[in-house]
């Protein structure tokens, strides 16, 4: 069960609507969309970032209480879970898209966020529970917010639970020419 | 103890917030800022249960009626004291987001007179928070965007 909702009019940018039928078909895909990406090079134009981010959430928010507020402690699993989140959404997602913020909350999760202007932003929070909670604001075309589930145990089945909120991120930082050179 | 430190300001606070006032949320992470907005990210509003069942709440410092050094000297004595680092400035935004929002107040006044907690998220019993936590963000969403980054002076 998942629940999505849209807060005023909601206009969906469809930029892959290839829908794999079969495991062979989900292969071909995967590579289609690795293949759509391969000017980016890999997915080092996130690492830098993100990695940092990682590091700085597991050595600061590892205990409870890591913010004086009563924060439950962000565990190595939930940070596993988040960077194969993000390496996903890496191979998903339009070509220079910038990398995310990774932020720690204090229910134990780490959300993960786009920011272009303050009426255009996107955000999950995925934690050890196997299930992703996204919100995001589109300017005039609204916002969405639900959470839907994420079966993280492979890359092709995590690839399938993230394309609804890789869409959501295609419609924050739709392809453009100049991106699609980045 | 705590509360003896703290006088409060020397202006009257009404016992309701009122939508023209101005309400402080204290960060001490620099990723709680959104460095291209200069607002405040939406996890400073992420309400919280203090203990399993209990109301969702978040704790805000009503801070129109202070002075700079004012709000600085609550965050001192009741911010930087729990928090493992001292906060590195204050999200600044008005009341009037929060009751946009369908959300209201409760000015409780504790451990300090301008201690407010923001109140009425939307909760259901018969589902855990991973799946309500969607309402929030987006409420949360919405409210922080209203509230400007200043640093600690």
């Amino acid at each position: 069960m998942s629940s999505v909702i849209a807060i005023r009019d909601s206009r969906l940018i469809a930029y892959n609507d290839y829908e794999p039928v079969s495991k062979v078909s989900e292969v071909l895909s995967r590579k289609w969309a690795e293949e759509k990406n391969y000017l980016k090079g890999s997915a080092s134009d996130w690492l830098p970032t993100v990695d940092a981010a990682f590091r700085s959430i597991r050595s600061e928010c590892k205990n409870a209480d890591w913010d004086g507020q009563g924060a439950v402690a962000i565990s190595d699993r939930v940070i596993a879970v988040a960077e194969k989140v993000v390496v996903a959404l890496f191979a998903l997602i339009p070509m220079g898209t910038p990398a995310p913020d990774l932020i720690p909350e204090g229910d134990g999760e780490i959300c993960i966020s786009w920011a272009v202007d303050a009426d255009r932003l996107l955000s999950l929070s995925v934690g050890a529970h196997g299930k992703v909670n996204f919100a995001g604001l589109f300017g005039k075309e609204g916002g969405i917010h639900g959470w839907q589930p994420m079966d993280a145990t492979s890359p092709s089945t995590l690839d399938e639970s993230l394309q609804d909120v890789a869409r959501y991120l295609g419609r924050l930082y739709p392809p453009t020419v100049s991106r699609r050179a980045a | 103890m705590l509360r003896g430190t703290w006088g409060g300001s020397t202006h009257q606070l009404s016992a309701d917030v009122q939508p023209d006032e101005v309400l402080t949320s204290y960060l001490f992470r620099p990723d709680q800022i959104i460095r291209v907005t200069k607002t405040i990210h939406h996890s400073r509003f992420m309400p919280r249960r203090k203990h399993k069942n209990e109301r969702l709440e978040v704790s805000v410092c009503r801070s129109s009626t202070l002075t700079e050094a004012q709000v600085w000297t609550i965050c001192s004595t009741y911010f930087d004291v729990h928090a493992p680092k001292p906060a590195i400035g204050r999200g600044v935004g008005p009341a009037a987001a929060v009751f946009a929002e369908e959300l209201a107040f409760d000015a409780d006044g504790i451990p300090h007179p301008e201690h407010a907690n923001i109140i009425g998220w939307h909760d259901a019993v018969d589902k855990p928070d991973d799946e309500l936590k969607h309402f929030w963000m987006a409420k949360a969403q919405r409210l922080a965007k209203q509230f400007l980054y200043m640093p600690r002076r």
